[in-house]
């Protein structure tokens, strides 16, 4: 995978790596738009996604990736 | 030009300084692969992390990681990535994709995963919690069939009926269903069944008899599961006289036991 262009972030940055993309985490803990807290960000399966099940963030259409290995899998599968 | 040689480049362009500082002092790059959290100083780390989440919220730089980077992960995450990357044999039930469900062919492979990890000695409670948070008890399942060998076994089955011209993935689905509904005739013996295992176990070959089986498997991994599965199985065969063991591999942390009803 090291020649696959992948930058990794220590976990507490989190908040901080989804602000940069405009979302933030609403009282219930799941991740949604920053200019519009009722959106929720979905992952590719259409799931709302969590701040603890939040693994990071992967180019296309900005998708959110889940870090469960079911969604890390498929993600390995794409890269 | 590459991923990183854009970043190194617009970094240099908007600020000298700041592309000493990362590229010189506090981020090491590694064929095309950079760790945000190098560094053992906790100032330092911190500082390190300060200037990139800066450096990302330049504007041309935030467009570049959207259209260029492909991942952009927690270390933590990263880390289960790279056993990913590590599993052998990932793909060996590949014969069953289209087969099975869709959702429970992606669950065996993370299943793959969690018992190559397990044989290596390696702690899997967190991954299969995960699992099973994510996608129910049929995870669950999937999971302790996979660990226990019984996908081997499907796989062979399936290789041995596709010889047959008449094969219809419809009735293999249904088998695939009982097997699955029924965790394969068999009890995943683990310390939170301990005041009803006895009664789970009956009740499993109870159930197992009105499919014409006349057995239960019973699976314990782990000294404290194999030593529980071990006391349970002796009670019941002081109790009752009709069921006695048909089969048994006792490793010490790795247990098989077939008991059968003998009047059944």
């Amino acid at each position: 995978m090291k020649e696959k262009n992948i930058i990794t972030f220590s976990p507490e940055l989190k908040k901080e790596i989804l602000d940069i993309f405009d979302k933030t985490v609403d009282e219930e803990g799941y991740i949604v738009e920053k200019g519009n807290p009722s959106e929720k960000v979905l992952t590719p399966d259409g799931e709302e996604l969590k701040l603890k099940n939040f693994a990071g963030v992967t180019k296309g259409s900005l998708m959110f990736v889940k870090s469960d290995l079911v969604s890390l899998i498929k993600l390995h599968d794409k890269i | 030009m590459n991923f990183f040689d854009k970043l190194k480049e617009l970094i240099r362009v908007r600020d000298t300084n700041l592309f000493n500082n990362i590229f010189s002092n506090n981020l090491k790059i590694e064929n095309l692969h950079i760790h945000l959290d190098k560094g053992s100083n906790k100032d330092f780390k911190q500082e390190n992390n300060n200037l990139i989440i800066d450096v990302f919220r330049v504007p041309e730089i935030k467009q570049l990681i959207r259209e260029d980077l492909n991942i952009l992960i927690s270390s933590d995450d990263y880390k289960k990535l790279e056993t990913i990357e590590d599993t052998p044999n990932i793909n060996k039930y590949q014969s069953l994709r289209g087969i099975i469900p869709d959702k429970d062919y992606d669950i065996l492979k993370a299943s793959v995963v969690i018992r190559e990890k397990f044989k290596n000695k390696q702690d899997i409670q967190k991954l299969k919690e995960e699992l099973v948070e994510s996608y129910g008890t049929r995870a669950r399942r999937i999971s302790n069939l996979c660990s226990a060998g019984y996908f081997d076994y499907m796989i062979e089955i399936l290789d041995e009926l596709k010889k047959d011209e008449s094969f219809n993935i419809e009735s293999f689905r249904k088998f695939y269903e009982i097997i699955i509904d029924e965790e394969a005739f068999s009890v995943f013996v683990h310390v939170g069944l301990n005041e009803n295992l006895k009664e789970i176990i009956l009740n499993k070959l109870e159930r197992n008899k009105s499919y014409g089986i006349k057995y239960v498997n019973i699976h314990a991994l782990n000294k404290v599961n194999v030593n529980l599965a071990n006391k349970v199985i002796r009670e019941i065969l002081e109790e009752f006289k009709n069921i006695d063991i048909a089969e048994k591999k006792d490793s010490g942390t790795n247990l098989f036991v077939k008991l059968k009803d003998t009047e059944a």
